[in-house]
């Protein structure tokens, strides 16, 4: 576990520093007296990713706004969501603020295991509301934030489009045009499978596959389930939806079913396929010369519209706050540094997506992505779903993910296994 | 006094079965002969396994308790069977203890097999032998974590070297770990990998400790190797081959870094074991009740399994 | 053994045919380490390569690294010591003395490595908690202890029942007390299982990462966490210093295998001269 004490500055640290307080002696951090906690401890535990990556280095802004001590930890996601859940359910969580994601909401809810922040959001002494503007942040990200329906228990910090990001010199050679819906997409990623040099698409078959599957499935016009909690996915709409995934998992590289996020973007960075169908958090990556052989060559466009609209997977990671948190003011005062507009356009411009829309129309946001990235995402959300989170979730994955899985080996057909899917989940909701 | 005690070691161990059939009918003939030695002994005895035991019991007692009260009460408090109705009626479950059966089994045998052939290709050798009993280890000390990582990066089907390897000698390899028909082969070839050592080590030991001089008078007796193998090697051998045996068995049952990291049970639930199944229903879907309900699962299949193994090692040689 | 050249032959065959194959993914891993994150990831995978050594100054550089090397170190070497200095006698009190219960206390351990820490580590960490234990070493040294300490007692249990019990009869009979007949005569006779346990010990402590993960949170690290941490990201894994990180941290071990070989040879030449 990599722990990073910043009570010491280090050379390094300072060194680093000076370009955080250079952006924070210009920006504007409205009407509150931050330094109402200086001294106090602040235990911050976040999952490694790209926002983790890019805000570490700018929390000694953080300190010296509000004398506020933060320690800092972190694990990758597989591990950081064991010790989460496993602190959480025996009652020894030590952390004050933690990374979380939305579909864990109503869980952590039922449980009381977050506290409350809309009444922080709403003391004047600790909020300036005006200057925070919560009405900037995009309607998805604004939705995630009561999404267990009973208090709002976090805050987004990112914002993940699914999109299609593709090879333009493989597509150029092929003279084939960016896709625009399904039939397009399958249509260009056989034929470029069949040009036999690269696979065609590259596409989750993993543990998390259901979730650039969903957006597959709302633009076919089909769903998971009802608004109260009825299954639905055994629709016709749903079977091509599957039968669509499964097609294009035909053209992806050989062994698709193990591949997550990790490797989808090992396909892509090594060059092994011409097309990805997932996250946006890809394209900093994928354009970092030390780190892609492709950088050059990378194009993007918004999702593909299916038969009933374009529909794709949208994604919030956010912040949450310990019920158990003996700081919660400081903790609120982090939370709200770390989304304010200020440090969320410095997030961005280190090329992570913001969840709030007046980052977007910055200069830098345009110096950091190519016109046509921004665009994609910007039309992805705009019509973007998330997934319907519900206190059984994961466990309502479960199957869904064998299923995939089958279908994709060929062990089993779209509507077979669906039926399946369908009858363990009425059981799990019964 | 060495040709005197191996020729004991040699005879007590070639006929444990009237051995302990004799001491099955006289248990504690200690006892009753000098039963103040054994007050003596007994005390002895306390002395080295009281305190182990207090602590032992002061820390599991509680986890223990509280997880099989957990595993028979139901959702809305009541005590109950229905966790355990639902784990075995739930989706997969039939494929799921297959698995879990065929994992333990094949990886303990393959795991057991290299590593006693290995430790017994060790007794012949002269140079090198420090050698390969520090090089054969390694497997065993390079963290799952890494390893695991490391095998599924190798074994991927079209990014993987194993496979473009495979390729340059004209082969289309196969889907490994991705594929439903062979990925439960993959991880057990990775957790039996990982393991042979385990094996190794011990029995290596095992041989280590034995007197050259038995093994000696058999071959000059004019045995082939190997009856001196089955007759004077494996006997003496036996309670060391059992207990490797016991655990290997008992950490196949339960194994789960190598899977989790290579396949988290899939695709479909190609690989999916008891454990890999209570660790999702504990920190993926907050089961907690399901999670205790298959863990008093695997605790009462341990108990059976081992207890017959463990009598056996139980009976003295004497 | 006395051994004709063709049994030799097989042997040595066998030997070094299972070291190659056994080896061939840590070869691999060594050529990884040696890669620059675009090599690492290149298709075809390259044998051919303009080496580096920069993961290995990186990780070495690594203030992360030290610390937990330390405290793997720290962690291994006290629950062995504590494993071994319980279960040693423990199993011998298994094999030699005749006492009620002694089947059951045998089982009894036994059990203590048959549930899956999964299953139990909720409750585990709740006593953890009430005894305050959460997060610090000696914590995880007892929960690594609870790994080994079941290996301990039933191979070294195996070890003494191979033993003659003559040995310490005469002794006894001599005068000498029953726990000096133990360390002075039985010990030195099961060096050979000794090591072994003592090394299962120490990899199972080394390789751990459950328990590291759930029994602390702020002031305790180790190494197998660490190097999940560090080099495995939310984009992707960075396979050049991981495979370095990883062959650093077998070489305690390997240090530890070769320095223990010694007394292997030691322990049998005592038990070829009694």
């Amino acid at each position: 576990m990599k722990r990073r004490e910043f009570l010491t500055a280090t050379a390094a640290v300072c060194a680093l520093g000076k370009l955080s307080s250079a952006s924070a002696a210009t920006s504007n951090f409205g009407s509150i007296n931050w330094k109402q906690q200086s001294g106090t401890k602040l235990n911050v535990f976040m999952a490694r990713h790209p926002w983790q990556e890019a805000i570490e280095p700018e929390i000694d802004q953080f300190r010296g706004l509000t004398g506020i001590n933060v320690q800092l930890s972190e694990l990758p996601e597989d591990q950081y969501a064991t010790k989460v859940a496993a602190d959480l359910s025996a009652g020894v969580f030590e952390y004050d603020v933690f990374m979380s994601q939305y579909y864990d909401a109503p869980r952590y809810e039922a449980a009381k295991w977050t506290a409350a922040l809309d009444p922080l959001m709403n003391d004047p002494k600790l909020t300036d509301k005006n200057w925070y503007d919560w009405q900037d942040f995009f309607p998805g990200a604004r939705q995630i934030a009561t999404i267990g329906g009973k208090y709002a228990d976090r805050v987004a910090i990112t914002a993940e489009a699914q999109i299609l990001i593709y090879r333009k010199d493989v597509l150029a050679k092929l003279g084939i045009a960016p896709p625009l819906d399904f039939n397009d997409l399958l249509a260009a990623a056989d034929k470029i499978g069949k040009a036999g040099n690269i696979s065609g698409i590259t596409l989750r078959g993993g543990t998390y596959a259901w979730w650039p599957f969903y957006g597959v499935v709302k633009s076919y016009g089909g769903d998971f389930l009802t608004p109260d909690l009825k299954p639905v996915i055994d629709s016709s709409q749903d079977i091509e939806a599957l039968q669509m995934y499964a097609d294009l998992a035909k053209d992806a590289p050989q062994g698709v079913t193990s591949y997550d996020w990790d490797e989808i973007n090992t396909a892509m960075l090594s060059g092994q396929a011409a097309m990805f169908l997932d996250s946006s958090v890809i394209y900093s990556r994928i354009k970092d010369p030390t780190l892609s052989t492709v950088s050059n060559e990378i194009g993007a466009a918004p999702f593909p519209t299916g038969p009933a609209g374009r529909h794709g997977s949208s994604h919030y990671w956010s912040l949450s706050m310990a019920a158990a948190s003996k700081q919660q003011d400081a903790g609120w005062l982090f939370i709200q540094w770390a989304t304010s507009k200020p440090v969320q356009a410095l997030l961005q411009s280190k090329g992570v997506l913001a969840p709030r829309a007046s980052v977007y129309g910055t200069s830098d946001a345009s110096k950091m992505y190519a016109a046509d990235f921004l665009d994609a995402v910007k039309i992805s959300l705009t019509s973007a779903v998330i997934l319907p989170a519900n206190a059984k979730f994961f466990e309502l994955m479960d199957p869904l993910r064998v299923a995939i899985q089958q279908v994709i080996t060929g062990d089993s057909t779209a509507a077979t296994s669906l039926k399946s899917v369908e009858s363990q989940w009425q059981k799990i909701l019964a | 006094m060495a040709k005197d005690l191996s020729l004991k070691m040699t005879t007590s161990a070639s006929e444990p079965r009237e051995r302990s059939v004799a001491q099955f009918f006289r248990p504690r003939h200690f006892a009753r002969h000098r039963s103040s030695a054994s007050r003596d002994m007994r005390r002895f005895a306390l002395i080295l396994t009281l305190p182990l035991t207090v602590v032992l019991l002061a820390l599991l007692i509680y986890p223990l308790i509280y997880t099989i009260i957990l595993a028979f009460t139901s959702d809305k408090g009541g005590a109950s069977l229905g966790n355990f109705i639902a784990i075995v009626t739930a989706s997969g479950f039939a494929q799921v203890v297959t698995n879990t059966l065929i994992f333990t089994c094949a990886s303990t045998a393959i795991s057991f097999l290299f590593g006693f052939s290995l430790a017994y290709a060790m007794e012949f050798v002269g140079a090198g032998r420090r050698f390969f009993s520090s090089i054969l280890i390694l497997p065993m000390a390079l963290m799952p974590v890494v390893s695991g990582l490391t095998w599924s990066m190798m074994l991927n089907p079209a990014l993987g070297v194993v496979n473009a390897l495979l390729r340059v000698v004209g082969v289309h390899g196969p889907g490994w770990a991705t594929q439903a028909d062979t990925a439960l082969a993959t991880v057990i070839l990775i957790d039996a990998w990982q393991w042979t050592p385990f094996c190794f080590l011990i029995i290596h030991a095992g041989f280590q400790s034995l007197a050259r001089e038995p093994l000696e008078a058999a071959l000059i007796d004019g045995a082939t190797r190997w009856q001196t193998l089955r007759m004077v090697i494996i006997p003496l051998l036996r309670n060391i081959l059992l207990v490797t045996l016991l655990f290997r068995m008992m950490d196949a049952f339960k194994a789960f870094d190598t899977i989790f990291v290579v396949t988290k049970g899939g695709p479909g639930r190609a690989t999916e074991t008891l454990v890999i199944r209570a660790f999702m229903q504990a920190f993926q879907f907050y089961e907690p009740r399901t999670t205790a309900a298959i863990g008093v699962l695997l605790l009462i299949a341990t108990m059976l399994a081992t207890r017959r193994i463990g009598d056996l090692i139980g009976q003295e040689v004497e | 053994m006395h051994s004709t050249p063709f049994a030799r032959l097989v042997a040595y065959t066998w030997l070094w045919l299972c070291t190659l194959v056994f080896l061939s993914p840590i070869a691999w891993m060594v050529l990884q380490s040696l890669k620059t994150p675009i090599e690492a990831i290149a298709f075809p995978p390259r044998f051919i390569f303009s080496p580096t050594l920069a993961n290995y100054g990186a990780v070495l550089s690594s203030d992360g690294f030290r610390s937990a090397l330390l405290g793997s170190l720290i962690i291994g070497m006290g629950s062995v010591a504590i494993a071994l200095a319980t279960g040693v006698p423990f199993a011998y009190a298994l094999a030699r003395c005749d006492f009620p219960g002694r089947k059951e206390l045998g089982h009894f351990i036994l059990s203590t490595k048959m549930l899956p820490a999964i299953v139990i580590i909720v409750p585990f960490i709740q006593v953890y908690r009430h005894i305050g234990l959460l997060d610090t070493y000696v914590g995880v040294v007892i929960a690594h202890v609870l790994l080994s300490l079941a290996v301990v007692v039933w191979v070294m249990r195996g070890f003494f029942q191979a033993l003659p019990r003559e040995l310490e009869e005469a002794a006894v009979i001599d005068g000498a007390s029953r726990l000096r007949a133990f360390g002075v005569i039985i010990l030195p006779l099961a060096v050979p299982g000794l090591i072994t346990v003592a090394a299962l010990g120490f990899i199972l402590s080394w390789n751990d990462l459950f328990f590291a993960l759930t029994l602390t949170s702020l002031n305790v690290t180790t190494l197998p966490a660490f190097l999940g941490t560090q080099y495995v990201g939310f984009l992707a894994v960075d396979w050049g210093k991981l495979s370095a990180a990883g062959l650093l941290a077998t070489l305690p071990i390997m240090l530890l295998a070769v320095g223990l070989q010694r007394f292997l040879i030691r322990g049998l030449a005592l038990g070829a001269v009694k």
